[in-house]
């Protein structure tokens, strides 16, 4: 197939034309409250053609294959159009062309009989049924998806990637009276559909955590002390910082490249943030992005200050720099832009102890349950939460939110955990409509001053 | 092919249903006030669920699939699940008109820029600092939905979008208001969506100092709507019948102030929740979710209705753009009945309170819980009826069912409509302001 997509984009009246062509088989499964609600298996297919004239570009997504040369055409005369309106540029980066066939690192999920898939889940489901009169039921979310890859440019590249996708959520839901609460377990990875078993211990005790939250007091409102798991940290660092780093806002807004020159301070000198798509096993993982560009890590921070951002062919063009392998397409559907892969704060030196040791009261907050950022604020929202009480780790609290400004918040981090670990799970980031993007996110245990909390008390 | 994969199923001893989608989506982008891409999306989806031996099952394909595969794939699933008691849609007649404009159906490249760059020069003229990122989109939407009960449904759809957001980059200090509308046809005012972003990058530039505590709080229909998506949630067919919801048993008690009704309409003129069917074939019409306070109705899609024995009320769609995921409830236009009172001069009234304009990572969390915890991306504190300034890296929590239960203090007589963007959210509110007598607004000290 590559050979005739790649003969497609020679010889057209434009300055670079690329086809994307995708395959990807998905499989579901879904459990509600008491009961199985539904497993589901996708075909998806579908290509995209992504064209430049001049300073114009256009792009074409589309489901069927019969007329792909039309399809190119469509593209070419959108970027006509553009031009038309667009006196900057061409801004693109030069790359090498890259000739290179991936096959997925991961075990093909689709080998898999469905019974097995459904026989793990089963348990974790009854796990959770099982744990006592108080649960009211288990919302389960897992999906495996195995994609195919190809991509030609005009320029010479022509690439196939296979992907291997995995994601698991497990929600434990309790109530007592009117009150409500649940907590969920969440992994994945890119490894096969090993990567979510074994997880009965944890599972369990998420079971226990939904119910001890109905016992739980509302989040302390306010200024707060708080100590991450690594799991939280890592949305912490993707919601505080990753989104920032995404250098195609930067890269066309001169107020925003002023605010975020290089060697400018953000955190302490021990504070090092990089992203990278070479992490194997990692939901994140890519050897090249959706440009042809290898996907190495990229340090964001080092010592504290400032050092690179995420860049695309044409972010890295109109900044000065180089590309830094972070375009990526949801899917087919969309023309690739400035995303994250894996993200990672470096471990330092401290021992957990250490952090909690010294708090009169502050907030111990893990797992992950969402987070946002726009403009300079972002938000993130733990799974559970326990008061830090004289060095102790105390009662647990509830619907918490914890808040920051991207400037500040990083400079606040006081401290720095010794154990890593690569984070992965359900669901994925979200940016303009290209939503769920399998990344990933990796940190140590970590303690940040002056958190404002969002809570009743 | 819808034929001929119903035919195939009932061959193989199942009963099916196929939901078939084909549309074409026309994007133009602006980013940093200018245009940025040009754009044609298609898309062809079809969706198959089948029920044998009592056991669901579903597969999806695009566009030059073969039936056969996705009939096997369908039957596969079904054969791994678990019994469960689904009943298809009996054929009926539908009494919603799906509006098509054919305007929007052949609007042209160059015409979506020239609505995008007027967006931006309306915008630019009052603020000369502001960054402006602008999506305009017109769509063709087609519609089938068959199954071996012999209901057909077949309609076509059109939409036109115009998503508006504007910054103005300061270093400390970044200000930014997002505005959409989505409509069926070309009636979108563009004067008025941009007004209202220019309103906030008028009145945000200032901030104030404000003391965290407990406030009054004023939610816009924006933001109201963020805290809307809780009572949907409580309302959802799955939730009601998983017991999830706390409006579980409560059909007939009052649940919210009396003060507040709410109604599930698709036929609100030119707005895109006007379907004839759901995407299982069941015919929508208007119905009252919240009568005075008192839960008079709920959004069940076909399942849901079964595990509850209710009849379906036409809320079964299949998420979309991508429709591969099984039909769950979602409305279709939730609509507020208005207060009194226009929400400027009741605000002017309001003594001392925090106006909420934007939230940020308010839809994270437990929704059945009610809490309502986000940052106040953009707000303002009043005093005495006046607004003094902006609210910074402050976070508001709030209870979704006091906050317009025992204390809700007014509701205006003025109402917008806000566009559903949060995740999979596709509908759209036409909502009021509202004053919460007592939320936490915490802060920096």
């Amino acid at each position: 197939m590559e050979a005739h997509l790649a003969a497609l984009v020679q010889g057209k009246p434009a300055d670079y034309v690329e086809i994307r062509v995708e395959q990807t088989g998905r499989t579901r499964l879904s459990y509600q409250g008491r009961k199985l609600h539904a497993i589901t298996e996708n075909e998806d297919v579908g290509g995209n053609v992504r064209a430049r004239v001049g300073t114009g570009w256009g792009f074409v997504a589309f489901n069927r294959f019969d007329e792909i040369e039309a399809r190119v055409e469509e593209a070419i005369a959108h970027a006509s159009i553009m031009a038309r309106h667009y006196p900057d540029g061409p801004y693109w980066a030069p790359v090498s062309p890259v000739v290179d066939q991936v096959l997925a690192m991961g075990d093909d999920p689709r080998q898999i009989p469905l019974a097995r898939k459904k026989a793990v889940l089963d348990e974790y489901h009854q796990i959770v049924l099982g744990h006592g009169p108080e649960i009211r039921g288990s919302t389960i979310r897992y999906q495996d998806s195995f994609t195919r890859r190809t991509y030609v440019n005009s320029e010479g590249t022509r690439i196939v990637q296979e992907f291997v996708d995995v994601g698991l959520a497990v929600a434990a839901h309790a109530a007592r009276g009117g009150m409500s609460q649940s907590t969920a377990f969440t992994c994945g990875g890119s490894s096969g559909f090993d990567v979510i078993a074994g997880w009965e211990r944890d599972v369990a005790e998420t079971a226990a955590r939904a119910c001890g939250l109905l016992d739980a007091a509302p989040a302390p409102g306010g200024e707060h002390t708080v100590v991450l798991d690594p799991m939280l940290a890592g949305v912490f660092v993707h919601e505080a910082f990753g989104h920032l780093s995404e250098a195609d806002e930067q890269a066309e807004s001169p107020d925003l490249r002023a605010v975020m020159r290089l060697g400018r301070r953000f955190g302490p000198d021990n504070l090092h943030i990089y992203d990278s798509g070479h992490v194997p096993g990692a939901r994140g993982y890519m050897k090249y992005d959706d440009e042809g560009v290898l996907a190495e890590k990229a340090y964001l921070i080092r010592d504290g200050l400032l050092v690179g951002r995420l860049h695309s062919r044409e972010s890295a063009a109109r900044m000065g720099e180089k590309p830094t392998g972070n375009a990526r397409a949801q899917d087919y559907r969309f023309r690739p832009i400035c995303r994250m892969r894996c993200t990672a704060l470096e471990p330092g030196e401290a021992a957990l102890d250490d952090m909690l040791r010294g708090v009169r009261l502050g907030v111990y907050a893990s797992g992950a349950n969402g987070g946002e950022t726009r403009g300079e604020m972002f938000t993130f929202t733990p799974g559970y939460a326990r008061v830090i009480r004289d060095g102790e780790l105390a009662e647990p609290v509830r619907d918490l939110t914890l808040t920051g400004n991207v400037f500040n918040t990083l400079a606040a981090i006081d401290m720095i955990g010794s154990d890593f670990a690569v984070k992965d799970s359900y669901g994925g980031c979200g940016k303009g409509d290209q939503w769920p993007l399998p990344t990933s996110e990796a940190s140590p245990h970590i303690r940040i001053q002056n958190v404002v909390v969002g809570g009743g008390k | 092919m819808v034929d001929r994969v119903l035919t195939a199923a009932a061959a193989a001893g199942a009963s099916a249903e196929v939901f078939h989608y084909r549309g074409r989506t026309n994007p133009v982008a602006f980013s940093d006030n200018r245009l940025k891409s040009v754009e044609t999306g298609s898309r062809e989806v079809f969706a198959l669920r089948v029920v044998r031996d009592g056991k669901v099952g579903f597969a999806t394909a695009t566009g030059s699939a073969g039936e056969t595969d996705l009939v096997e794939r369908a039957l596969a699933t079904a054969a791994c699940s678990e019994r469960s008691g689904l009943e298809l849609a009996d054929p009926a007649e539908p009494v919603v008109v799906s509006p098509v404009c054919d305007r929007v159906a052949g609007m042209e490249p160059e015409e979506l820029v020239s609505v995008g760059q007027t967006c931006i020069n309306l915008i630019r003229e009052r603020h000369n600092d502001a960054q402006v990122r602008a999506d305009v989109v017109a769509g063709l939407h087609e519609y089938e939905v068959a199954n071996t009960k012999g209901c057909y449904h077949s309609y076509r759809a059109t939409s036109f979008e115009v998503k508006l957001l504007a910054a103005v980059v300061q270093e400390g200090n970044f200000l930014e208001f997002e505005a959409s509308d989505q409509r069926v046809d070309r009636e979108i005012d563009l004067e008025r969506l941009t007004a209202r972003i220019n309103l906030e990058l008028d009145r945000g530039r200032t901030n104030a100092a404000f003391t965290p505590g407990r406030y009054p709080v004023v939610l816009t229909p924006g933001t109201l709507h963020e805290v809307a998506t809780r009572y949907v949630a409580c309302l959802e067919g799955r939730a009601v019948s998983t017991g999830f919801s706390p409006w579980a048993d409560r059909v007939g008690d009052s649940v919210l102030s009396p003060a507040v009704t709410l109604h599930d309409d698709p036929e609100q003129e030119g707005r895109p929740g006007a379907v004839p069917v759901d995407d299982e074939g069941v015919v929508c019409r208007r119905r009252t979710l919240i009568d005075r306070g008192v839960l008079s109705g709920l959004l069940l899609d076909l399942t849901s209705a079964r595990t509850l024995e209710l009849e379906p009320t036409g809320n079964g769609f299949r998420p979309a753009p991508l429709y591969t995921m099984p039909p769950g409830p979602r409305p279709l236009n939730l609509v507020m009945d208005a207060g009194s009172g226009d929400a400027v001069d009741l605000i002017a009234q309001s003594g001392t309170c925090v106006l909420v304009a934007m939230l940020i990572g308010a839809w994270a969390g437990n929704p059945y819980s009610g809490e309502v915890n986000g940052n106040i991306g953009l707000g303002y504190l009043v005093r005495d009826g006046e607004i003094v300034g902006r609210l910074k890296d402050a976070m508001l929590s709030l209870n979704a069912f006091s906050a317009l239960g025992e204390q809700l203090q007014w509701v205006s007589g003025d109402r917008q409509w806000s566009v559903g963007d949060a995740f999979g959210q596709d509908w759209n509110a036409l909502l009021p302001w509202v004053c919460v007598s007592d939320a936490a607004v915490s802060a920096r000290s």
